[in-house]
């Protein structure tokens, strides 16, 4: 066989070899924590907020609780709407029976938010606060705000 | 006034018969009777305005608990379709939220349980149609 010939039937052994092997053509999907804090000046007894993403980009797929231990485990929300996958949008809660002098006060995380961003490129989406109330059940105004604490790729 | 007998005789017999039978004596009606008369009435009409004075309160009454009890009734206040009786406007907010979870837990204290509590809160984060939770 010939130089050209073997090269020939390297080349098309390559190619052969190549298109066996499927290519990553998709962007891997990402996932994005988004911290939730408010602020407030007075302690906060209760709180409630709905988070939803422009656009219908983002999928809400967990949440998980915030820093103060006043708030137990788990805030409320709609466990098996996020199950389905599909929900852009989620309404949060909590409250907490604790002595005044326990809750919490100032700027704190009151939940994290996981989320999957299907497009690639930056995440858009708000927090709004519904509700916050101090020990007595009056209604209070803090400032709510989002972060975005970690980002992974899967 | 009073009669000649001679003067009844130019009259019919009948006539005589039925004049004498209707000359009789005046009931006359004592004192005593009436006053007993006059005392029966007056306790009858006491009695009739007395119960037109206790029908009436009764009444105004009545109508003022019905009153309050509409303008009292927080708008937008809803009763747990599941039947627990405590998904509603709380603190009469005038929106379901929760703040009303902590405002009936605080008011109910140990009465009600942790579990009628999660159910309300879940409830208002519920994403279903129907549930008015802002």
């Amino acid at each position: 066989m010939s130089c050209f010939k073997l090269g020939a039937v390297c080349g098309v052994l390559c190619l052969l070899v190549g298109q066996s092997v499927p290519a990553s053509s998709e962007a891997p999907t990402p996932f994005v924590s988004v911290d939730i804090y408010i602020d407030s000046k007075v302690p906060v007894a209760a709180w409630q907020f709905e988070f939803a993403g422009h656009d219908g980009k983002i999928k809400v797929v967990g949440i998980e609780n915030g820093a103060s231990d006043v708030f137990g485990n788990a805030p409320y929300y709609d466990g098996q709407a996020i199950s389905t996958g599909s929900i852009e949008k989620i309404i949060v809660a909590d409250f907490s029976l604790h002595p005044k002098r326990d809750l919490p006060r100032g700027r704190f995380r009151i939940a994290t938010l996981h989320l999957m961003i299907p497009d690639a490129g930056r995440p858009s989406f708000a927090a709004q606060l519904i509700v916050a109330a101090d020990f007595a059940g009056h209604r209070i105004y803090p400032a709510i705000s989002t972060q975005i604490s970690t980002g992974s790729k899967q | 006034m009073a009669y000649d007998e001679q003067d009844l005789d130019a009259l019919p017999d009948k006539l005589v018969v039925a004049l004498k039978n209707r000359d009789t004596a005046t009931p006359l009606i004592s004192t005593k009777v009436d006053r007993v008369v006059i005392q029966l009435a007056r306790e009858h009409f006491a009695s009739r305005a007395r119960k037109l004075r206790e029908a009436t309160p009764l009444r105004y009454a009545l109508a003022a608990s019905v009153l309050l009890a509409v303008l009292l009734l927080p708008d937008g206040a809803r009763i747990d379709p599941a039947g627990t009786g405590i998904y509603w406007d709380v603190d009469r907010s005038g929106q379901i939220d929760i703040a009303d979870v902590l405002a009936l837990a605080r008011s109910r204290g140990p009465s009600i349980s942790t579990a009628d509590l999660d159910a309300f809160a879940m409830k208002i984060v519920s994403l279903q149609a129907g549930v008015d939770a802002s």
